[in-house]
């Protein structure tokens, strides 16, 4: 269905509330009154026309001094017509919004971070806490008045003074509490059975998982209220990585925003920095050379490869079998030596840029990435081996933590894990970047939704990933691997800043103070390892952003362990986190 | 910060530097820098770089490194990320868990001064919660800075005064 269709089906529907209705850098954009919101969700999701059956993203924004202050904004996605919509709603400082919760289950998240880092209440959500910050932390870190360091505590000298903070930041956190971290975070759970204390027939106990736990992969704690070995309900408490980067972005140069996107997901740096480079590139409406795109989707792939094989060996290893994770991280080494080799880091490689990457491939490193393409396949073979014929391993794995499809799209899960339960969208192939198009590839979807049967998709997204790469290599043309626009990205030619006077003031401005990107918002994403990775920027015309979210995939799916704990055994909740294959820094942002 | 003992009760400190306390100390401390058990305890990207170190290419257990799952049973903490305000209480409760002698090698910028992370979230540098003894920087180090953090340290506890008295110089140093 094209976007004049049901754009005139929702402007029927809502004669008069819809107030501005424009299309932004290719994606249409209607701000509608807050008190239509549920309604309007639950028209675009449910009409069959237009079925929007996928939040992507939900996010909070501050104008301040403007008002009315705030705007919730919305990105839809249709799974079946595959287009997008952007919705949004203004709202003053006091006023609330209604919860779309009751429309898509993975809003639940969203709006607590919103509440969390603006403060922005939402009607009607079932369990609305701040998801970060520590209950009692005074202010909304992400409003515009709020400082970029905060205020002078025990842990940080540099923050601002205490009695500068303006009134209108303390307004929901109650009088008395101190800003100081406690030392354990009660979850509701267990908030809620000290009072009753025993005046039940069965004994229900609490269990604390975290948030040092070996099995945890990273600082989450998991508070468990259990029945016996059956688990009730678990409470992942998440916050403890978070370290501010929307924030941080916010006062710094778009260049300079590349470094903080490798330590998102820091399994697969190249795949943040490619994603936030499209979003800026389609801010200024520029699109890399073809060398450069061919370069980033390898190192996107190759990346892939090194956060499956990760997480592929670290299932059986929290399972108890230790011996995978030995051998995949011996192939983890290849890539990263690859990676050394393109870039000169291991981990963080920040090598995009806007407009293309830093400089080109290194002499021989075609060689050995074909090298790594024939020795890696090889390699698959013997994981499934180790693990894949280990009765024990699919004991624990078969069967145990489903998913349907239904569930995986309510919750918006991505990658793996969405395609684990038979939903066959991967975004590569249904809404192609850069040069996915021409390459080819196939999806792997299994049906099955349990632990096993995401585990298995990483290992054969692994193989596919390897050939993606070898047509990569094969197809790669010869170029510039950066745009020619002297103002936004370094010249080709180097040299050239030692010879032109023009190309020297250009260099400078460039390393100095960045560049301007048009007055706009845009929205990019990719199929990154752990499914959809979006950036949202705003840009008020400098050359700082206005406003970046990152649509974090692994803080979304880890939303989903309190669907399949619910009634599972207590046991098996490493095999759901492992198999959920969440990475701590993504979730916190 | 108090002073911190090195685990040895009522002897520590006590003796005078003379040669049968100095070969007493120097066995000590062989034994003790030769089995340094780290806490599998990773925060954030740097930890990726504790595991890879500990993995089959670098393989920190032939230093006698080798990684324990409770604070209860090592006696070095990694400091291995990023620390935030949230998770700090954590950190000094898992320190204090630790039976003494202990280590602390505050590993990645993050750890040594809050890196790049100068915000609203993130204690600025783990010295304000627990006493350091190694900083090993790099944004994350590689494996090998952090196998030289390990040697460092293991310099360090060489040159511990274990039960000879702290204040005296040793005899023919001076
Ligand atoms: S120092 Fe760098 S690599 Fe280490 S935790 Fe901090 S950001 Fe990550």
């Amino acid at each position: 269905m094209s976007e004049p269709d049901f754009r005139a089906r929702i402007e029927e529907r809502f004669a008069g509330r819809v107030r501005e209705a424009y299309s932004s850098h290719g994606m249409l954009t209607l701000v509608v009154d807050k008190e239509i919101i549920g309604e309007l969700c639950r028209f675009l999701k449910e009409d069959g026309d237009n079925r929007f059956d996928y939040l992507s993203d939900l996010c909070g924004v501050d104008y301040h001094p403007d008002t009315p202050r705030f705007e919730v904004v919305y990105h839809l996605y249709s799974i079946p017509h595959r287009h997008r919509l952007r919705l949004k709603c203004r709202l003053g400082e006091d006023e609330s919004i209604p919860s779309v919760t009751a429309v898509w289950g993975t809003a639940g998240w969203h709006e607590r971070e919103a509440y969390d880092m603006y403060g922005i209440v939402f009607d009607g959500h079932p369990d609305l806490r701040r998801i970060y910050m520590w209950e009692g932390f005074e202010g909304y870190p992400l409003r515009k008045d709020f400082p970029v360091r905060g205020y002078k505590d025990d842990y940080n000298p540099f923050g601002e003074e205490e009695a500068e903070r303006p009134a209108s930041q303390a307004r929901a956190s109650a009088a008395g509490q101190h800003s100081k971290p406690p030392r354990f975070h009660q979850s509701i759970a267990t908030a809620r059975v000290e009072p009753e204390g025993g005046a039940r027939a069965t004994k229900e106990m609490f269990l604390n998982l975290g948030p040092q736990h070996p099995s945890t992969h990273g600082v989450l704690q998991l508070v468990l209220d259990l029945e016996g070995e059956i688990i009730e309900r678990v409470d992942p408490i998440i916050g403890y990585l978070h370290r501010g980067t929307e924030k941080l972005a916010e006062g710094f140069t778009y260049t300079q925003v590349f470094p903080l996107t490798d330590r998102l997901d820091y399994l697969c740096q190249p795949s943040n920095n490619q994603a936030y480079a499209l979003a800026v590139e389609k801010l200024l409406g520029i699109e890399a050379p073809e060398r450069a795109q061919y370069i980033r989707v390898m190192m996107t792939e190759l990346s892939r490869i090194s956060g499956h094989l990760l997480i592929s060996g670290a299932l059986p290893m929290d399972l108890g079998a230790l011996t995978a994770l030995l051998y995949t991280m011996r192939e983890r080494e290849m890539i990263l030596d690859l990676l050394e080799m393109i870039t000169g880091a291991r981990m963080h490689t920040s090598y995009c840029r806007v407009g293309g990457v830093r400089e080109d491939l290194p002499e021989g490193f075609v060689e050995r990435a074909e090298e790594f393409c024939r020795i890696f396949p090889r390699r698959i073979v013997d994981y499934e081996r180790l693990v894949a014929e280990n009765r024990m391993f699919l004991k624990r794995t078969r069967g145990i933590g489903v998913i349907s499809a239904e569930n995986a799209i309510d919750l918006g899960l991505g990658g793996p894990n969405l395609r684990g339960s038979g939903v066959d969208w991967d975004m590569r192939r249904d809404n192609p970047y850069e040069i996915y198009d021409r390459l080819d590839f196939d999806v792997i979807v299994r049906d099955g939704g349990d632990c096993y049967d995401r585990w298995e998709c990483r290992m054969e997204e692994m193989k596919v990933s390897v050939k993606i790469i070898e047509q990569c290599l094969r197809q790669m043309p010869d170029g510039p691997v950066k745009v020619d626009m002297p103002e936004i990205a370094f010249p080709l030619d180097k040299q050239l800043v030692k010879s032109s006077m023009e190309a020297l003031i250009h260099h400078f401005k460039v390393a100095a103070h960045g560049f301007k990107v048009p007055k706009g918002e845009a929205y990019s994403s990719i199929e990154a390892p752990k499914g959809e990775l979006g950036f949202y920027i705003i840009s008020d015309g400098s050359e700082k952003p206005f406003r970046v979210k990152v649509r974090a995939p692994s803080f979304i799916n880890l939303q989903a362990l309190h669907l399949i704990a619910k009634n599972g055994y207590i046991a098996d909740i490493i095999a759901f986190l492992g198999s959920l294959d969440p990475v701590m820094a993504e979730v916190d942002k | 910060m108090g002073e911190r003992g090195l685990g040895l009760g009522v002897l520590e400190g006590r003796f005078p530097n003379n040669i049968l306390f100095t070969t007493v100390d120097s066995v000590i401390n062989w034994s003790r820098r030769s089995a340094l058990w780290p806490e599998t305890f990773g925060i954030a990207c740097c930890a990726i770089e504790m595991l890879a170190s500990g993995c089959a290419r670098y393989d920190l257990d032939r230093f006698g490194i080798v990684f324990r799952a409770s604070p209860r049973q090592s006696d070095v903490m990694v400091i291995a990320g990023t620390v935030t305000k949230k998770f700090a209480p954590v950190v000094k409760l898992l320190y204090d868990q630790m039976t003494e002698p202990r280590w602390v090698i505050a590993m990645g910028t993050c750890a040594i001064s809050g890196g790049v992370y100068n915000t609203y979230a993130v204690v600025q540098g783990s010295e304000l919660i627990v006493p350091v003894d190694v900083y090993v920087p790099g944004c994350p180090p590689r494996p090998e800075a952090l196998m030289h953090g390990f040697l460092l340290l293991q310099e360090k506890i060489k040159k511990a005064k274990v039960l000879r008295r702290p204040d005296e110089e040793t005899a023919g140093s001076a």
